[in-house]
């Protein structure tokens, strides 16, 4: 292991821990899917895909009650917590219609799946929804030496194409260039103590295929470096020292904590979020929580 | 959709074989601009001044690594630079500043360990070196790694100690020999560990007996912090890390030849390789003192990354020798 394994299981179940606090229930949608995706990427870390305490099946047996907030999340994590809570029999009404109405409008599309799709696409599938999939094609990224000049904004832009083109790596990518550029730039975060930079940045390198070089475990061992001692991520700032309840303070940690679990999670195992395919309409696992 | 701007720091990469040619022009440029009227600037200051005798201490350095690396095909200029040097050794001021302080081998007494090094000898310092070795020193000082490192490198080229380092006790101790991690390096540390490697490696190597794990962990460090340097345009760190890289036997990567493509497209026509900071507006209205000020040490360490790549990749460094054609190659 490039990271000693032993510091990354501490670190992932000290950030369940802190994930799973149970006097704090996200009411908005968005947040209970980040919380959830954590708690799914320390699960992948940690080899225990059927782990429920009751802490967890507290937290999973009560849907957000704001549904309509839906309409801000990120549909991949829409989908990976969607695939999760469903391989755990556990179904939240809004959260499978907003997906059936995903794979609906795909199905829809009278032109060609731009290759942006390719991850969507494929979770969809992997959810068991027989949607169409995007071409497959060559893909054309900046030169990797282009980077060195980029801005923050558009290397994070960079990163997510890769994470949707390449389905987070479970299609091959070939190019020298940022296989060079993405791991020193993952450093280069780290040394500026841009979290959310080497977070993300990381993550893209497992996609390419070069998560176990020396400079991803530096990067790395910085991300760890810079857990609190509750398992949270994140900086300590004026607003978390003072001035705000407990809720706010879990609320500004809970990005970074996520960020950082799903970078650990990517550099372990990547494409971890395709995992084991599914079928929702005869799952009937036995590991059911509800 | 994705719209990087590339233009800002990023060039076509260079040919292996249009490097060298390149590389010499640049450096043609460089040392024209190093050793011609420029040098009057180093004495307008206050030569008993301790970042004015920094500066002499690197020149001396320059003079004695192109006389031994060029050999007898030496740069033209260089008995200029030598008779200029000599002259500084003489002055007065410079000679107390030396003798002053009796802890000895500092930066003054340094400048003409690096001055001895091409084998010229002064006469008042060689007396001071016999005194102080009869005081014990310089093994009374106590210092830290990385300047033991340093001092030893300047004894054994002045011919002072007979061996060479070794990789040691000392180096285990410096920054580069305790690193496990590039992440909380600060720039000064950068500036320590690249001037570990340029004694270790007598600035272009190859490098004798270093171990095969040291090796790897030097050249992944010197690689990671080319990339962020590169991205702050800092260029005086990137000859220095692209030195290292030389010496470290890694110049045959693509990282290397990008790098060293931004390098030279970065450099003037005038030889002035702008140093940390210096703008474009800089350069246009500052006048020639203060560039020189601004700029001495990046143009100075340019000059010797080209001159150790050429030494290393085609054994010849001297000035002469494809003169023509690397003056023809630079608008390319």
């Amino acid at each position: 292991m490039w990271v000693e394994r032993k510091r990354i299981h501490h670190s992932a179940r000290s950030a369940r821990r802190w994930l799973l606090n149970r006097k704090i229930l996200a009411q908005d949608a968005k947040q209970q899917l980040q919380r959830l995706f954590g708690i799914f990427a320390v699960n992948d870390i940690l080899e225990e895909p059927n782990y429920a305490d009751r802490s967890l099946t507290h937290l999973i047996t009560r849907p957000p009650s704001r549904a309509e907030s839906y309409i801000d999340a990120d549909p991949i994590l829409v989908l990976a917590v969607y695939r999760w809570l469903r391989s755990h029999g556990v179904k939240w009404p809004d959260l499978d219609k907003l997906v059936e109405s995903y794979a609906a409008t795909i199905n829809d599309m009278s032109f060609s799946l731009d290759h942006e799709l390719t991850f969507p696409c494929t979770l969809l599938r992997k959810c068991g929804f027989d949607v169409r999939m995007p071409a497959r094609e060559n893909l054309y990224f900046p030169s990797g030496f282009s980077l060195i000049a980029a801005t923050r904004e558009e290397i994070f832009e960079l990163c997510r194409l890769l994470m949707v083109s390449t389905a987070c790596g479970d299609h091959p990518f070939l190019d020298d260039e940022l296989r060079i550029v993405l791991p020193g730039l993952a450093v280069d975060y780290a040394c500026a103590s841009d979290f959310e930079g080497a977070c993300t940045v990381l993550r893209a390198c497992a996609y390419i295929g070069v998560g176990e070089t020396t400079a991803c475990r530096w990067a790395a061992e910085w991300i760890l470096d810079q857990q609190q001692a509750d398992g949270r991520f994140g900086f300590s700032g004026p607003g978390m020292t003072g001035g705000c309840d407990e809720t706010e303070r879990w609320l500004m940690c809970l990005v970074p904590t996520v960020s950082a679990v799903w970078s650990l999670a990517e550099l372990c195992r990547p494409a971890f979020m395709l995992g084991k395919t599914m079928h929702p309409a005869s799952y009937n696992g036995d590991d059911s929580l509800s | 959709m994705l719209n990087v701007n590339a233009q800002a720091k990023v060039f076509p990469l260079v040919p292996a074989d249009e490097l060298l040619p390149k590389l010499r022009d640049r450096g043609q440029r460089a040392w024209v601009w190093l050793t011609g009227e420029n040098l009057n600037y180093l004495i307008c200051s206050d030569l008993d001044n301790f970042s004015s005798a920094k500066k002499i201490t690197d020149l001396a350095l320059l003079y004695g690594l192109t006389r031994q690396w060029c050999g007898r095909e030496t740069w033209s200029g260089t008995a200029r630079l030598k008779d200029f040097l000599t002259d500084i050794f003489h002055d007065p001021n410079f000679i107390r500043a030396t003798r002053l302080s009796p802890t000895l081998y500092n930066q003054f007494m340094l400048a003409y360990l690096a001055f001895r090094s091409a084998g010229d000898r002064i006469d008042e310092y060689e007396s001071f070196l016999m005194h102080l070795r009869r005081a014990g020193y310089p093994a009374t000082k106590e210092t830290l790694p990385c300047r033991v490192i340093e001092l030893q490198y300047y004894l054994w080229k002045s011919g002072i100690r007979r061996t060479e380092l070794n990789w040691g006790r000392t180096y285990r101790a410096s920054t580069l020999g305790q690193c496990r991690t590039p992440a909380y390096l600060s720039e000064v540390d950068v500036y320590v560990i690249s001037h570990i490697i340029f004694y270790y490696s007598d600035f272009c190597g190859p490098i004798k007996n270093m171990p095969g794990v040291e090796r790897q962990k030097a050249v992944e460090l010197m690689e990671c912090m080319l990339i962020r340097y590169w991205r702050t345009s800092n260029l005086d760190l990137m000859a220095e890390l692209l030195l290292n890289l030389v010496a470290l036997d890694r110049s045959d990567t693509v990282l290397f030849r990008s790098a060293t493509a931004s390098l030279l497209h970065a450099w003037r026509p005038d030889g002035v390789l702008p140093g940390p900071g210096v703008t474009k507006l800089f350069l246009d209205e500052a006048d020639e003192q203060a560039v020189f000020q601004r700029c001495y040490h990046t143009v100075l360490v340019g000059f010797l990354f080209c001159i150790g790549y050429m030494r290393r990749i085609s054994g010849n460094c001297g000035q002469d020798v494809g003169r023509t054609q690397a003056y023809s190659s630079f608008s390319s």
